[in-house]
């Protein structure tokens, strides 16, 4: 007989733990006083779609949300769906990050574009995951799924 | 706004795709049943000696079951 160990949402969740503390920064540099948007035409498209303070707010709400389920992880039963809604949130922010900065007026592509184009690559695998764990963890509570 | 709404809509799109790719996770992962006849979830093969030694022990599978399950609990508890 081989037993598991008792199941617990993906182990690894470093990525997720990566993308929301990206998020949370990108919240806390827009936040922080100082107007962020001018320093660069990159940010030229971002300002047209809303003010910086609510892509601050966005981006921090989000990552807290997204923070609070990782850290809740096994304890809490809803926990991968929080986990796999913000990741979607995480792709849907991150996917317009790349495009607007392909947007702005600039020669050449920007090398942030490889690097946000990942971070849409690693919320995809954590939606994944996180769908993953919603099954697993009704199972763990008793609902025959 | 012109210009601004088709990167709106790709990564709206984007975070569809991310919805739909969490479904199909958990639809996947919802398929796979658990090894049929043992505690589900908690133990990845049970033969006929595991199941004797239960019998002499006087437990039942769901006895097993709830033992792993208690410990589960617990250390669902425990983690931070």
């Amino acid at each position: 007989m081989t037993l598991t160990r008792p199941y617990a949402p993906t182990r690894v969740r470093t990525l997720e733990w990566c993308s929301a503390a990206a998020m949370m920064g990108w919240g806390i540099v827009l936040a922080v006083p100082g107007d962020t948007f001018a320093n660069s035409r990159t940010y030229d498209a971002f300002a047209l779609i809303a003010p910086e303070w609510a892509w601050a707010a966005f981006c921090v709400v989000m990552s807290s949300l997204r923070m609070l389920a990782l850290y809740a992880n096994g304890a809490w039963r809803r926990s991968p769906f929080l986990r796999g809604f913000t990741s979607a949130g995480g792709v849907t922010f991150w996917t317009l990050v790349v495009l607007l900065i392909l947007h702005a007026p600039q020669h050449g592509i920007s090398t942030a574009v490889p690097v946000y184009s990942i971070f849409v690559a690693m919320d995809l695998i954590s939606a994944w995951r996180s769908g993953r764990d919603f099954i697993e963890m009704e199972r763990a509570h008793g609902r025959n799924i | 706004m012109g210009g601004i709404s088709e990167p709106i809509i790709l990564a709206l799109i984007g975070g569809l795709v991310a919805i739909v790719t969490a479904f199909f996770a958990a639809a996947k992962t919802a398929r796979k049943d658990p090894t049929p006849d043992a505690p589900r979830g908690n133990v990845l093969s049970f033969d006929a000696t595991d199941r004797a030694a239960l019998d002499r022990l006087g437990k039942s599978i769901d006895d097993l079951s709830r033992a792993v399950d208690d410990l589960r609990h617990e250390l669902m508890r425990a983690r931070p």
